[in-house]
């Protein structure tokens, strides 16, 4: 593998992992915990098919939420410096709460993500005094 | 890696895994324990401990005592500036319902996390992080290393000024800037003035327990500046404070500085 589709699958990992995220902090503690299972993203995504488009290195993604099945084109991009310089994903549902959610996480990778290095973000295990971070977003950041 | 994530406390909790072992049974565990924790000092619950307290009912309750107990040695180690009074002020800021006169707020979480720590370590488990809404206590990962958390800019979310390793110890911050809504207030009551800190003080902290962590960011946050370093020498704390645009911090928070 080249080293920019190593770079763009751990940042699907971390969309990947928003998404459960929201999955599951969208269901009640019982419901979650009743039904928790070991998530192991890691494995599907090396094989993840990410397509050029244009300057941005782009992959449409499906998932399942409360909402049912959702479609989402993320793509990004990493300068010749290793570091991402930008980062968009469309939103592709009428759900409102999808949209809330995936409106929130997009402003949350966003910020975080640009200026960093993928070296940089693969060594956050979690974030401290974030008392307004959703889970999702701590998560994600772990799994980069 | 294993995650388990759930809502407690008004806040988002992800306990992290390091770990093939299966966490089913212990998840039905957390969550028993997590609930009956709310049940019992919820602000807001007329059933609850701390309402019953609060209308003058005898209270008998093993954790209630010790909850009390730790608080009043907070309150003391803070020469008062920290107080267990802060519920009926709080009521009126909106945070509860009805006339409370007793608040676990200050360390409460802290608490519950090192409960929760307490049972996974009962159960087996080695190696776990629980993140409560950004306050931590972690183990060591698998293979002996400590977890790296990243440190958030209070007032900027989601941007990270830094990080700092733990390993067998809690972090937890503190700050006015969260949950202020109203000029000149926020949930952070001077006991000795009964008001509002007025100053914009944001605290991490390094403690061997949760409690201890929690405490000690509530107070750290609340006290005059100049009794910053005093207090939290006395008690073995260290910190890193983000105040008017600077960071200071004790020689032991050996944090990276982006």
């Amino acid at each position: 593998m080249s080293r920019n589709t190593w770079i763009m699958s751990a940042i699907f990992v971390v969309i990947f992992g928003v998404f459960v995220g929201s999955v599951v902090s969208d269901t009640t503690l019982l419901d979650f915990l009743a039904e928790s299972e070991p998530t192991q993203q890691v494995e599907e995504v090396k094989d993840s098919p990410w397509a050029q488009d244009g300057e941005y290195l782009s992959i449409e993604l499906k998932y399942f939420s409360p909402a049912g099945e959702e479609n989402n084109v993320v793509k990004v991009m990493v300068d010749e410096d290793n570091t991402i310089t930008d980062f968009e994903m469309t939103i592709g549902t009428a759900n409102e709460t999808s949209i809330a959610y995936q409106e929130r996480f997009i402003e949350e990778l966003e910020t975080t993500l640009i200026g960093m290095t993928p070296e940089e973000a693969a060594d956050i295990d979690t974030i401290a005094g974030a008392s307004l971070t959703t889970t999702a977003f701590t998560d994600a950041i772990r799994q980069m | 890696m294993q995650t388990i994530t759930f809502e407690a406390l008004s806040t988002q909790w992800s306990i992290i895994f390091d770990s093939t072992q299966r966490i089913k049974e212990v998840s039905k565990l957390i969550q028993d324990r997590v609930a009956e924790f709310e049940k019992k000092f919820s602000r807001f619950d007329p059933k609850s401990l701390v309402s019953q307290f609060s209308a003058g009912k005898e209270v008998d309750d093993e954790e209630f005592e010790q909850l009390m107990e730790f608080g009043k040695e907070l309150e003391t180690k803070s020469r008062a500036y920290f107080t267990l009074n802060a519920g009926e002020y709080l009521t009126e800021l909106g945070y509860g319902k009805g006339q409370q006169k007793i608040d676990f707020g200050g360390f409460g979480k802290g608490w519950l996390i090192d409960a929760v720590a307490e049972l996974l370590q009962e159960a087996g488990f080695e190696y776990f992080l629980i993140n409560a809404g950004g306050d931590i206590f972690a183990t060591s990962k698998r293979n002996g290393k400590p977890w790296n958390a990243a440190l958030e800019y209070p007032q900027k979310n989601n941007t990270v000024f830094g990080t700092v390793e733990i390993k067998n110890q809690s972090l937890a911050a503190s700050s006015p800037f969260k949950r202020s809504w109203r000029a000149n207030k926020n949930h952070l009551l001077d006991g000795r003035t009964q008001r509002s800190i007025r100053h914009k003080r944001s605290l991490f902290v390094l403690a061997p327990t949760a409690a201890i962590a929690d405490g000690f960011a509530t107070i750290l946050t609340i006290i005059p500046k100049n009794l910053v370093g005093h207090i939290a020498q006395e008690n073995n704390i260290e910190f890193l404070a983000l105040e008017e645009g600077k960071i200071t911090k004790s020689t032991g928070f050996e944090a990276e500085i982006f």
